[in-house]
């Protein structure tokens, strides 16, 4: 059964332009100039019960936007979504009930209070009775390890753990669909792993279907099985996390700096079966290669006597995104960013 | 809003004055020429930053409307009640004329420019004026008096509309003195008041939560200097401590040299001690500054 | 059938209880809240103080000229001023703390996470704080005035007490429509500033009995922004001023104004998520 079902779903902006000058806003005061942006433009997906699925793209591609509607914060400008078997939008007081959001820039806790305060007003709010309210708390703050945090101040706790006062918070109401936007942005490296697994955790222990989005592969790699890229409001890939990262995680990027002035045709000639050339200004390049030939490459190169030093790093989560963007949508012909042609088919299938 | 064209004008004024290769002489006479030309820009940006605001001063004037109108109201119901014409020692056309110039006078004077200063402290953004070579003091005067150009000369024509109006109704016209007399008094009342306010701003080097506090001085103020109601209401003995204060000289004595309740040598007096007052003022203003500024740095912003 | 509408009104009933009992969880979250900062409550209550010296003021005046407003003697007008007084401490503390807030719910998308609960929307962002310290000085000062007003008028203690309490309420939810509606406008504007100046000096015009008013304001401001009902019905209802017509109105003001407040409300969320940012 699905939980999510979104048909064609579309959110666009207006906006007016503003220019600055005494003249433009004398202008501005009786005729501005509307645009519009398509935040997110016809994107289909569905979300089983219990699944949890990366919602992965650069800033602004819609994601936000996405999850707004979906928890019916914004209205869309067309399509159709269900969560739930709701229509999210009429915000009907059942479906609320029913899910969490979790905004990582945007707190729901009180500064001044205690951080138990704010969750026991979730309770009266969400209705929860006492017994259940004890035993949902308790076990939510065992598993984050806060429990001796709850009676201190918010203002008083570090980043991390105030986020993870906000989890609880959230998900006081044990809701069955948790909607994650950047919930682990600007933690530490632990309090991050904490998340991570508690949110992995509390997905396989409630079967809770979870729409997160990060910036951290990490996060959307430890919880989700699945992954759905968005870009310039549209979904580039939709498929299995393991396939995507199959083709993308699985290459490197080599920088080397040679010890000596090398040609260019020499470079190519020589890499030709194992990576491509990205960059290369004779004395330093940067190459492309699987992840299962980094070593020959790296023996290649010493065999040669080229080498004087070299990092080895993985290719950005950006980049990814905008070569699936650009698979599923771009022009066929252009080969010119040194992408294998190989994987390019690949994710032209998937989606 | 009004920060970001400061801080780009701080900017260029810093880069034109580092210049290492210079002769000091031409240093010398740059800085002075950049002096001038420093607040000169300081003077546009407020008049600047002034033009964006333009609505809420619009929308301030109208505002205005209602509690004048309230207290003209108030006092035709008083005068209509009482046995007597004149209370408090004015007639009712001069109450009324003394509710609606107070209104407008106090909406020359008053500055308003205690958040901004406040904030600057607070926010640390005193700092970027510190390092520069550029008086905190200068700049903001300039800036202020910049901001004002526009709104004051509405003012003015508001007033010259209701004293044309009041000549109708009866009202004796006004001599070219007097009006000389009131013009000196009103631009030197706005120093009285620029300078209270700056005063008081020094406060916020010590207290942590000032804005509830410019709330009560801002109130008191309006009070003590005759804004709400003509400080004959408060009886003989008060006054006697009213002339004690600055207070007075903000609202209440320039409406009263524009009215004509007071003769042209009281005025001229009056004038005089406000000159006394921005003297005195300026002093307890820059010691209060100099006081604050050491504790600012001692504490490191 | 009938069955049907006990169970309707039940679960309203229910509904009711429930947001009573959250909103004494909003009231013990702002009194531990506001603890924490006893230098900003004091002066709070200090702020409020100068304010009501300034409306000393016009009782001195009153006072001091022998002011009769028609019927009305000096000691009536302590009873209006008073009213007002408490009312506007009332206002301070338990909405303009909470309307204030409207721009800032939606310009740092605080609003978003509101929109998400399970309650209403107007109720959790309307309500949601309580400022304890504020009203202290208007509400003693104004019951005090009353009482005065009250004593020296030689008005009788009866059931008109319970009259001029339950105009109070009614003067409370009109207060609560009225300083609403122009707070909603943060919907539309980034500054609302200028309009909540205008919103409260008009306020201001229930410093004195509406009497002194020219009648066509009178009109304006019974009938169609119905600010005088705020502070001078009660007082004119124990001084047997208001016919039934009046109290009728009375009571009927704030449920249309509640319903129009409500409307615009939900037009207003309609258009915001529609629009979105």
């Amino acid at each position: 059964m699905s939980a999510i079902t979104v048909r064609d779903l579309s959110k666009t902006f207006a906006y007016y332009r503003k220019q600055s000058g005494l003249r433009h806003s004398l202008r501005n005061l009786f005729h501005r100039e509307q645009l519009y942006r398509h935040a997110v433009a016809n994107i289909s997906f569905d979300i089983g019960q219990g699944e949890a699925v990366g919602f992965i793209g650069p800033n602004g591609a819609g994601k936000t936007t996405t999850l707004k509607m979906l928890s019916g914060i914004l209205h869309p400008s067309a399509g159709e979504a269900r969560v739930l078997g709701y229509v999210p939008w009429e915000r009907r007081r059942e479906f609320k009930r029913r899910f969490a959001i979790v905004m990582g820039q945007k707190s729901q806790l009180w500064w001044d209070l205690p951080a138990n305060e704010s969750i026991y007003l979730n309770k009266c709010i969400y209705g929860i009775d006492e017994r259940e309210y004890r035993m949902t708390l308790d076990e939510l703050a065992e598993m984050l390890d806060v429990k001796h945090l709850l009676g201190v101040q918010v203002r008083r706790l570090s980043l991390g753990e105030r986020m993870k006062m906000e989890i609880i918070a959230a998900l006081i109401h044990r809701p069955k669909l948790l909607f994650l936007d950047e919930p682990t942005l600007g933690l530490d490296f632990a309090a991050q792993q904490n998340v991570r697994q508690f949110l992995k955790a509390y997905k396989e222990e409630k079967q809770a279907t979870i729409l997160l989005t990060s910036h951290y592969m990490r996060d959307i790699e430890h919880v989700c099985g699945r992954a759905l890229v968005i870009h310039g409001g549209q979904i580039a890939y939709d498929g299995k996390l393991s396939r995507m990262s199959e083709s993308f995680g699985r290459r490197k990027r080599m920088k080397v700096r040679f010890a000596a002035f090398i040609p260019p045709e020499e470079l190519h000639e020589l890499v030709r079966l194992l990576a491509v050339v990205r960059t290369h200004d004779g004395l330093t390049a940067e190459l492309e290669v699987s992840a299962d030939e980094v070593k020959p490459l790296a023996r290649l190169l010493i065999d040669h006597d080229l080498v004087e030093d070299w990092t080895v790093e993985e290719v950005p989560v950006e980049e990814v995104i905008e070569r699936l963007y650009k698979a599923k949508f771009g022009n066929e012909g252009e080969g010119d960013d040194g992408e294998a042609p190989g994987t390019r088919q690949r994710h032209a299938q998937e989606g | 809003m009004e920060k970001h064209p400061e801080r780009g004008s701080g900017m260029r004024k810093r880069d034109s004055g580092e210049p290492g290769s210079m002769q000091p002489e031409a240093g010398a006479v740059y800085s002075k020429r950049s002096r001038s030309g420093k607040y000169a820009a300081a003077f546009k940006i407020g008049l600047q930053a002034s033009l964006e605001y333009r609505l809420q001063f619009v929308i301030g004037l109208v505002s205005l409307v209602f509690p004048v109108g309230i207290q003209s109201l108030i006092w035709t119901a008083v005068y209509r009640s009482s046995a007597q014409d004149v209370l408090y020692g004015y007639d009712y056309g001069q109450m009324i004329l003394y509710t609606i110039l107070s209104g407008i006078v106090a909406k020359f004077v008053m500055t308003q420019l205690e958040h901004t200063i406040a904030e600057d402290i607070k926010s640390g953004g005193l700092n970027t004026y510190l390092v520069r070579p550029v008086s905190y003091f200068g700049y903001r005067l300039s800036a202020y008096a910049g901001s004002r150009v526009v709104s004051d000369s509405v003012l003015i024509v508001l007033v010259t509309t209701v004293l044309l109006i009041a000549i109708r109704y009866g009202h004796t016209p006004l001599s070219p003195v007097r009006i000389g007399l009131f013009t000196a008094a009103l631009v030197l009342a706005a120093a009285v008041q620029f300078l209270l306010s700056y005063a008081i701003c020094a406060l916020a080097f010590r207290l942590a939560e000032i804005s509830y506090f410019f709330v009560i001085t801002g109130l008191v103020v309006q009070i003590l200097s005759g804004g709400m109601v003509p400080l004959e209401v408060f009886g003989e003995t008060l006054n006697g401590w009213f002339n004690l204060l600055p207070f007075k000289y903000t609202i209440y004595f320039p409406v009263n040299v524009l009215n004509g309740r007071l003769a042209e040598g009281e005025a001229l007096t009056g004038i005089f001690i406000q000159c006394g007052w921005i003297v005195l003022l300026a002093g307890a203003a820059h010691a209060a500054w100099r006081l604050g500024l050491k504790r600012y740095v001692g504490l490191g912003g | 059938m009938s069955t049907g509408l006990l169970a309707k009104c039940r679960a309203a009933l229910d509904r009711g209880t429930d947001y009573v009992r959250l909103y004494g969880v909003f009231v013990k979250n702002c009194l531990s809240a506001g603890m924490e900062y006893r230098f900003n409550f004091w002066m709070g209550i200090a702020v409020e103080i100068a304010f009501l010296c300034a409306k000393a003021l016009y009782i001195l005046i009153v006072y001091q000229t022998d002011l009769h407003i028609g019927k009305l003697t000096p000691d009536h007008i302590l009873l209006f001023i008073g009213t007002y007084t408490m009312m506007t401490g009332l206002y301070m503390g338990l909405f303009y703390v909470n309307f204030i807030r409207l721009q800032q719910y939606i310009r740092d998308g605080t609003l978003d996470l509101l929109m998400t609960k399970p309650v209403s929307l107007q109720f959790l962002v309307s309500l949601r704080y309580v400022d304890i310290g504020l009203p202290v000085p208007n509400v003693v000062a104004g019951a005090m005035m009353i009482a005065v007003g009250w004593h020296r008028s030689g008005l009788p203690l009866n059931g008109n007490i319970a009259g001029f309490a339950a105009l109070l309420l009614a003067a409370l939810a009109v207060t609560y429509g009225i300083m609403l509606l122009p707070a909603l406008l943060a919907f539309r504007f980034v500054q609302t500033g200028a309009v909540t100046e205008i919103a409260h000096s008009i306020w201001d015009a229930n410093n004195m009995p509406l009497d002194i008013f020219p009648q066509w304001l009178q009109r304006i401001g019974v009938y169609i922004i119905p600010v005088f009902l705020i502070s001078n019905y009660a007082p004119k209802f124990v001084l047997n001023e208001l016919a039934m017509g009046d109290i009728i109105w009375a009571v009927a003001a704030p449920v249309l104004l509640f319903v129009l407040v409500r409307w615009c409300w939900k037009r207003a969320v309609r258009s915001y998520s529609s629009a979105g940012s």
